[in-house]
């Protein structure tokens, strides 16, 4: 008995020893010095299809160089909470996608490799971008990264229920007085149908209208905040009047409950502000084909509105520079460019940008909006961008449900806007 | 068993034999015998002791080291003393989130009278179906919290959910129950309650199950009937079982987080009247950037479970009783 004990805890002993020698040997493995495999991480499931296209090219005409894709949504923040985390612990994906929100977050803090260098060397041509594209690609004079797509906002229309209530299609000599008077006209409460989505809180929505109205969101060198002003004010207040005083559209929480976008493309209501990266969402979408165009968003003082754009860039921490930067430049080219343009989404690369009204569906009538792309201001952000942000989000949402003022709530909002950008300048 | 005498064996061994024989001492000689025995001993600890030092401790202490710094955005810190805590105690934010936690646990202690009542009607002899019974009950407790949240959030809907659509046949108008704030807390607190109502009635049907036949015999001989059996003999058995079912709810309605994320999230307009202190720390820790201050409401979360537990471990003399 005793002694086939004693076997028993020898031979578990030699097992936890052979084990954390296995372990130890699995991290010590040497990588091999011909093959390569980098990491793009990414967030658009949407775009995933075309991601895949272009990585097969790049392999097929880079072979030992491998690229693994890794999806997260932006849903609850997923993309940037696991980017975050992989900075941090040095162990981020080779090449990820940067979008506006946080870019000024990520490069000033380090995540980023700068590729002034590579592109130099690669003698890569970077008057292909528009100069708006490499100004959001940069940081303190540095290229950061590759511009990969651009975008704007645009008024999305249901031409079927303006035909059912007689009202005229939006043209792009539209006023915001042509907007408020259609969406009126649209709204029938009791059929649950509405005119336009008015969703106050989200940034995007009121950011285009503050600087339609000549205003600033962040002043030009970024030390503070616009919003205490009467642009600022008169260009918040039409939100909050479609939602309150005029009553054309849903409720906050019926928008919280159920995503705008789909009750937009399921026709409960007529018009919404949405970006041009919609066409990818909904070109194969039977329903928005035959019954969805598009129009420039409505002038007020001035026209154009709020632009973004993605930037594919190198980590700071990757262990394959080289590969890194020849997958970028690949990203980075016509080819590329062509292949996420049919798939619905505007490529930084300007020359390719009608491809992108090309392949959307005719009867959206996307070519109308092309002059919104160069219309477009910076996206206003900034490092700590998330303190003021969802500061400012609660705020206003106390002004909407009618618990405050809006010049109380603007001067709080730019306060503490001011704060943050005092704090991180 | 052997371990527990070579455990106890150097003090009686030492003090007896070492004079006398040039034998080594009897402990020695146990010990040669089971030669493998510490050595197993450590090797058979040592994959909990290094994972609770690595996942446990160690985080743990950089945690209340981070509470006093503010973390740079990806990495390196600076030393600014208790200022994360002044911030804090000043956040009007922390102290909504406080009383919507208090709330959310005010709702999990309410809840336990009904776990007991559920347990006690599992409990009863000759019930049909009872295992069925049972896996209704347990299976919230072994589905993914993320499906809990997404498949409650459809119900919940304001405009197309189930919850509505069964109200409206009884002519009730039912609101947005995510996104308004008077009701959000109430609905996230429901989901909380079943999702853990069958592992509060696994532990409580296994107390149940302890108490002896023959108290209830006795009553049953002197006349007592099934109300006055519950009350005079379930209820008070019971209580060491339901002391236990209490500590481990109420830590574990402190601890809310999942659901508040899943079902109302960031850009929800009742995110005030819904947010957690854990959902605080999430918001700071990891959408903010502000780790200092995100470790600094986890210590907090600490001592407030700590004091709560303690309130508790000293109230159960009033009403615990032992057999």
């Amino acid at each position: 008995m005793h002694h086939n004990r004693v076997k028993l805890q020898r031979a578990i002993v030699a097992m936890s020893l052979v084990a954390s020698v296995a372990l130890v040997g699995c991290a010590t493995a040497p990588a091999g010095d011909e093959e390569v495999e980098l990491t793009y991480a990414f967030w658009d499931q949407t775009q995933a299809a075309a991601m895949e296209e272009t990585i097969a090219n790049f392999e097929a005409a880079n072979p030992g160089i491998t690229v693994k894709t890794q999806v997260t949504p932006r849903t609850g923040d997923a993309y940037n909470t696991k980017l975050r985390t992989g900075v941090s612990s040095g162990t981020a994906p080779d090449v990820f996608w940067l979008g506006k929100l946080d870019y000024p977050t990520y490069v000033d803090g380090g995540a980023v490799l700068p590729i002034d260098a590579f592109v130099e060397e690669s003698g890569f041509d970077l008057s292909v971008f528009s100069e708006g594209s490499i100004e959001g690609a940069s940081w303190k004079g540095e290229l950061m990264g590759m511009p990969k797509d651009t975008d704007a906002y645009l008024l999305w229309y249901n031409r079927t229920l303006f035909e059912e209530a007689g009202v005229a299609e939006p043209t792009a000599d539209w006023v915001q007085q042509d907007l408020i008077d259609a969406s009126i006209a649209l709204t029938d409460a009791d059929a649950e149908q509405y005119g336009f989505i008015a969703w106050p809180p989200a940034n995007q929505y009121w950011f285009n209208t503050v600087i339609q109205e000549g205003g600033t969101v962040i002043s030009a060198d970024g030390k503070s905040s616009g919003l205490d002003s009467p642009e600022a004010r008169r260009g918040i207040q039409f939100w909050v009047d479609m939602l309150n005083e005029y009553k054309v559209s849903p409720s906050i929480q019926q928008m919280t409950d159920t995503n705008p976008e789909d009750m937009f493309q399921s026709g409960k209501v007529a018009m919404i502000y949405a970006g041009t990266w919609n066409v990818s969402l909904w070109k194969d979408t039977p329903y928005v084909q035959e019954n969805v165009a598009v129009a420039p968003m409505p002038k007020i003082k001035a026209e154009g509105g709020v632009g973004g754009g993605v930037t594919n860039v190198i980590s700071a921490s990757t262990d394959h520079p080289d590969a890194a930067w020849k997958f970028l430049e690949y990203l980075g080219s016509e080819e590329a460019a062509i292949i996420q343009a049919e798939g619905g989404i505007v490529p930084a690369y300007t020359s390719a940008q009608h491809v992108w009204a090309d392949a959307a569906p005719d009867s959206m009538n996307v070519d109308s909006v092309l002059p919104a792309l160069t219309d477009a201001s910076p996206y206003p952000t900034s490092v700590g961008v998330r303190e003021w942000g969802d500061f400012g989000k609660a705020e206003l949402l106390k002004v909407y449900e009618g618990k405050l003022d809006l010049e109380t709530a603007l001067k709080n909002f730019a306060a503490e806007m001011d704060r943050v950008l005092a704090a991180n300048n | 068993m052997s371990l527990r005498q070579t455990t106890n064996e150097p003090m009686t061994g030492a003090a007896s034999a070492a004079p006398v024989t040039a034998r080594p001492p009897s402990w020695k000689r146990k010990y040669a015998l089971h030669r493998g025995e510490p050595l197993a001993g450590f090797a058979l600890i040592a994959p909990t002791v290094i994972g609770l030092g690595v996942f446990i401790l160690w985080p743990a202490a950089q945690t209340l080291f981070f509470s006093f710094t503010k973390q740079g955005t990806f990495s390196g810190y600076t030393w600014i003393g208790i200022q994360n805590f002044v911030d804090i105690f000043g956040d009007p934010v922390f102290y909504g989130a406080l009383i919507n936690t208090a709330v959310l646990t005010g709702f999990t202690i309410a809840a336990v009278p009904i776990a007991i009542v559920c347990a006690v009607l599992l409990n009863t002899e000759g019930l049909r179906a009872l295992t069925l019974y049972r896996v209704i009950y347990f299976l919230p407790v072994v589905t993914l919290p993320t499906a809990v949240g997404l498949v409650w959030k459809y119900l919940y809907n304001g405009d197309y959910g189930l919850l509505n659509s069964a109200l409206a046949v009884v002519g009730i108008d039912g609101p947005s129950w995510l996104s308004d704030s008077r009701f959000v807390l109430v609905a996230v607190s429901m989901v909380a309650i079943w999702s853990t109502l069958g592992y509060n009635i696994v532990l409580l049907l296994a107390g149940l199950q302890s108490i002896p036949k023959s108290y209830y015999e006795a009553a049953e001989l002197d006349g007592a009937g099934k109300i006055r059996t519950f009350f005079t003999i379930t209820v008070p058995l019971l209580t060491p079982t339901t002391f236990f079912v209490m500590i481990i709810s109420v830590i574990g309605a402190l601890k809310t987080f999942d659901l508040v994320y899943l079902m109302v999230g960031a850009d929800n307009p009742a995110l005030g009247s819904a947010r957690t202190i854990l959902y605080l720390f999430y918001e700071r820790g990891f959408t903010q950037f502000n780790g200092g201050y995100a470790a600094a409401i986890a210590l907090v979360t600490l001592v407030i479970i700590g004091v709560v537990t303690l309130v508790q471990f000293r109230l159960q003399k009033k009403w615990v009783h032992y057999e």
